[in-house]
């Protein structure tokens, strides 16, 4: 803030915060490697002002004087909780959540309070820290010393405080850490408003096990953590990337992952934007007290002026400053309405779709209300929107409507999915409108004959399954590729990945599994065997295909997993998922690479001795399987019909046996 | 062990088992090393093709084609990134699968193929050639596996690689079908049909292998597999040795038959479709065609399959043709879009419409 600006300066102030906030609208532009520098920038805003006064008893050091040059929304920040712009029942419910935790009487350990920016949530807190810390922090025996009043109730994570270069993926864990014993006499509260890179894989998931530590941690006395995220859409230009991840859903599912989420210990508080009678309420009276600063000709209007900007604005903090640009800018010819400059309301995505299904309450026009999505939702969301639409249409009136509304509906967005000027990537703009004007057209008529007035046409939305699909598809590619090395560096047959999906996905795990199966009781049958070495060595030559199969290689389950329908949940499984798909490229590594070495030792000998091999060693184990089909062929033509039978009386005299009895035969 | 299908996959000309005409073809093409054409082997699935070819090549090169390896080779496409391509060779062949290189692969194709052709072939086995008129082949074979899924693009380009490096490369082409193969390719190639083998062929293959493997079957049976595999070997064997481990070797009569669970979907969701004409019927139905499309079952494949499982469950002439209808236009828009989801859909509410009436 400028030390000695003059009034003519103050439109600077407004101008820095627009800029701030564009450069989170354009988080995609340099998105994934530098995150966290945007991250800082973003947060910087509600830090640097509530830091220095997170106990507010202390008398004000800024003088009058220099006051008046602070942005209004910093000056007329709310000291007291009363004087917050939050809804009651919101406060609380956010109040009786608090108390208890910092009594030490609730299960509670971590408060998560999610909403998009400027909807009080820090400022909140902070208060209702202060308010609350105090009182609950029991006597020290030696209170001479130290006045509880000193102590801070707030203690902050600052992920950004850590030099750069040096990895901070750590640096919430040692937070974490060092604050545990802010408990009894110098009990404070947690607050995590700045988070770790969370855009970086690794750290996110450092980020995560750290509050997974912290909830099933076993110390029963720990200081309320309270994680505050500000909840943005981060709209992605690249059409390949239109998944649910955290690069462009910056909401806590994303960014804490399902597990944190669902943990009974942590609650979650949603806040919403503020409503427009509330943001008018408190406009109004930060009006009145820079009466001062309004022109005449503007005074008079400021009313139209506080009504327009809290209908177009749910953040507190841009109308402020949007407020301040208007009332101190010397144009006076800003009307209230036309040129008003606030930050773009974005849409979300949810709210997007769920206008288009069920339209709006404040424009009963639904041509004017598409228009206005076409203009503020960027084209952005594109494929992603249509896909939302086809997932969740059918929510409309709970799935009763007639079957060929749903098939204008899924057959516009069909063509719309076709109309592409030739390039496979790049849709005509008319591709979106056409399926949303679809979707409104076939709805609004419906609209009027609902069947229930009584119940909420409403339904739950859910994110579009395209992402979790795509995901699956490529857990079933790596698992064919898989299986396509295996086959080769085991069986020396090759599969095509077409064969694959059609044909081997489905049977080869499902016959191997039965061969593992006799295998298995096979090896029961060949330990009552070992008095009789000859006899076993006859029985595992007799018997090599079915003993040749090896868990740790082999297939046994659906590759893919079993057909069984994709769920719709909302939920960000994305996290774990990826964890697993790593880990999963792991599982068979081992097997494969010693199959691997084995084919290439074997190419280095010759047949001749391939042969001789087979003949004096036919102890069987999985590696003796990559010798080269022609002499198991060779080897299956003595096999006769007797062998086979044999082969089922073990199977059936085995089978017969109840399982406690078999260790027990000598 | 491996699995039966490959167990008792043909070696050699002389073992292959059904469509005799074709093997004395065959037969004739290999005594012939020395000027073999390029070939385009077409035929449905699993009726052999590969196995045809590879007993082609071990006719005229010996068993040393079975000697497979896979490598993986690095190539650079105009816009500098780097693809990495499985090919699996032998001394005197190697194959590759458009499907595999996505849409780069008009480079990988002519790259793969320069370089290949640019290394001469020398003949180590001259002495015993001698006899067949020596230095007999000095080509490489390329096998181009699901030829039909090369791109126009790619296809155009082979044509002129063909003439260009006909001198050391000889092409063997496989597809399902022919129709989107350029017509210059075709003229190239020696086009070779490989059918499909009869119901009694497929029985007599099933026949011998129950009896090597020595399971005991009811003759009913064989019929019953033959059927449900739709003139697919493959499909055929793989229901067979599914079916003998999952009934202790004995085949009766009436014994269940396996179907590929992908297709036993699509056969429910047929008639789920017929019976429940809702909208909550046909979001079951996405979350069913996800599930497909997650297990890499092609749109089209499913377009396809449900269709067929339509009009058999429909008896009314008009709404046959109803569904076919719907299913080309759908079939069109599947090619033409980018999202298969939206497509199927659109089919399975287009039909509940134009069957409710």
């Amino acid at each position: 803030m400028a030390s000695n600006g003059s009034p003519c300066k103050r439109p600077a102030v407004k101008r820095s915060l627009s800029s701030l906030s564009s450069q989170i609208n354009e988080w995609n532009e340099s998105n994934s490697g530098n995150g966290i520098a945007n991250i800082n920038a973003k947060k910087a805003k509600p830090m640097s002002s509530s830091i220095r006064k997170s106990s507010y008893q202390e008398p004000q050091v800024i003088m009058n004087g220099t006051q008046d040059f602070m942005p209004w929304y910093m000056k007329y920040e709310p000291k007291v909780v009363d004087e917050v712009a939050i809804h009651k029942l919101k406060l609380k419910e956010v109040t009786t959540l608090l108390q208890p935790m910092l009594e030490g009487k609730s299960n509670t350990r971590i408060i998560l309070l999610s909403g998009p920016s400027g909807s009080s949530k820090s400022t909140l807190i902070k208060l209702l820290a202060n308010e609350f810390v105090p009182k609950f922090r029991s006597r020290p025996l030696n209170s001479m010393t130290k006045n509880s009043q000193e102590l801070k109730s707030v203690v902050e994570y600052c992920g950004s405080s850590t030099t750069v270069g040096t990895s901070n993926m750590n640096s919430f864990n040692d937070f974490l850490t060092q604050s545990t014993l802010r408990v009894g006499s110098n009990l404070s509260l947690l607050l995590v408003e700045d988070l770790p890179n969370v855009f970086h894989a690794d750290t996110r998931l450092n980020f995560q096990k750290t509050l997974l530590r912290w909830l099933y941690s076993e110390d029963k006395k720990l200081p309320p953590l309270v994680i505050c995220l500000t909840e943005c859409e981060i709209h992605s230009n690249s059409y390949s990337e239109s998944s649910f991840s955290v690069d462009n859903q910056f909401i806590a599912e994303t960014v804490l992952g399902k597990e944190v989420l669902s943990h009974p210990f942590l609650t979650r508080v949603k806040f919403n934007p503020i409503n427009a009678t509330l943001m008018t309420k408190f406009l109004k009276i930060i009006a009145k007290k820079e009466r001062a600063s309004f022109s005449e000709y503007k005074w008079k209007q400021v009313n139209d002026h506080i009504k327009e900007l809290a209908r177009n604005c749910g953040d507190i903090r841009n109308a402020i400053s949007a407020l301040e640009f208007w009332a101190t800018s010397s144009l006076e010819g800003i009307g209230p309405r036309g040129d008003l400059i606030t930050r773009e309301q974005s849409v979300s995505y949810f709210h997007c779709i769920g206008k288009l299904i069920y339209g709006s309450k404040e424009l009963s026009d639904d041509n004017a209300m598409i228009n206005d999505l076409m203009d503020s939702t960027s084209s952005l969301l594109g494929d992603n929107l249509k896909l939302g639409i086809l997932e969740n249409y059918s929510t409309f009136h709970k799935q009763k409507f007639p079957i060929a509304c749903a098939e204008k509906i899924v057959d516009a967005l069909s063509l719309s999915d076709i109309m592409s000027d030739g390039n496979l990537f790049t849709h005509l703009s008319e591709s979106l409108e056409y399926p949303c004007r679809k979707l409104r057209n076939v709805f609004s008529t419906l609209s009027s004959t609902r069947p229930h007035q009584d119940q909420s046409p409403h339904g739950r939305l859910y994110f579009p399954r395209e992402s979790k699909m795509r995901r699956a598809r490529a857990k079933f590619e790596r698992e064919a590729d898989e299986y396509h090395d295996v086959s080769f560096y085991k069986y020396q047959a090759l599969h095509s990945f077409k064969d694959i999906c059609h044909l081997l996905g489905f049977y080869a795990p499902l016959i191997r599994k039965k061969r593992d199966f006799k295998k298995k009781v096979l090896n029961h049958y060949l330990s009552t065997l070992k008095n009789d070495p000859q006899e076993s060595l006859e029985i595992r030559l007799k018997n090599k295909d079915v003993l040749s199969i090896d868990d740790e290689v082999d297939f046994l389950n659906r590759i893919g997993g079993d057909i069984g329908g994709i769920n719709s949940a909302q939920d960000a499984a994305v996290l774990d998922d990826e964890v697993s798909i790593r880990n999963l490229s792991n599982f068979r590594n081992k097997g494969l690479e010693r199959l691997k070495e084995a084919v290439d030792n074997r190419c280095g000998e010759t047949e001749n001795e391939i042969d001789d091999e087979f003949e004096f060693d036919p102890v069987v184990d999985s590696d003796d399987t990559t010798r080269p089909l022609c002499s198991v062929g060779d080897y299956n033509d003595d096999d006769d019909d007797d062998d086979d039978d044999d082969d089922d009386d073990i199977y059936e005299m085995l089978a017969s046996q109840s399982p406690r009895k078999l260790p027990t035969v000598p | 062990m491996s699995l039966w299908v490959d167990k008792y996959r043909p070696k050699s000309l002389e073992a292959l088992s059904h469509t005799k005409e074709l093997n004395y073809f065959l037969q004739s093409l290999s005594s012939e090393a020395r000027d073999l054409p390029h070939l385009l082997l077409y035929g449905p699935n699993g009726s052999g093709k590969k196995t045809r070819c590879m007993a082609l090549l071990q006719a005229i090169f010996g068993s040393g084609v079975y000697k497979l390896k896979i490598d993986v080779r690095q190539f650079t496409t105009p816009s500098n990134r780097k693809l990495e391509l499985n090919v699996v060779s032998s001394p005197y062949h190697l194959e590759i699968t458009p499907s595999d290189m996505g849409n780069n692969d008009r480079i990988v194709i002519q790259e793969l193929l320069k370089e290949v052709a640019q290394v001469e072939q020398v003949d180590f086995q001259t002495g015993s050639a001698s006899e067949s008129g020596g230095l007999a082949h000095r080509y490489k074979c390329v096998i181009i596996n699901e030829a039909d899924s090369l791109t126009r693009d790619a296809q155009a380009a082979l044509r002129r690689t063909m003439e260009k490096y006909s001198r050391n490369i000889r092409l063997i082409m496989l597809c399902d079908t022919m129709s989107s193969i350029i017509a210059p390719i075709k003229s190239r190639c020696l086009l070779v049909r490989v059918p499909s083998p009869t119901n009694s062929e497929t029985i007599d293959i099933l026949e011998k292998v129950c009896k090597d493997e020595g399971v005991s079957a009811e003759a009913e049976i064989f019929n019953k597999i033959a059927d449900s595999s739709n003139g697919n070997l493959r499909n055929a064997l793989l229901t067979l040795e599914a079916m003998a481990l999952n009934n202790e070797m004995s085949l009766k009569s009436t014994s269940a038959i396996i179907r590929p669970d992908w297709l036993v979907v699509i056969l429910k969701m047929a008639n789920h479709i017929l019976k429940d004409k809702s909208v909550g019927c046909l979001v079951e139905c996405r979350s069913t065609l996800y599930d497909l499309l997650a297990h890499c079952i092609p749109a089209k494949t499913i377009l396809q399959e449900l269709a067929f499982a339509l009009l058999k469950n429909v008896n009314d002439d008009t709404l046959k043709l109803a569904i076919m209808k719907c299913a080309s236009t759908f079939d069109e828009r599947l090619r033409l879009g980018n999202k298969p989801i939206y497509h199927l859909e659109g089919f399975i509410a287009k039909v509940m419409c134009e069957t409710s009436s």
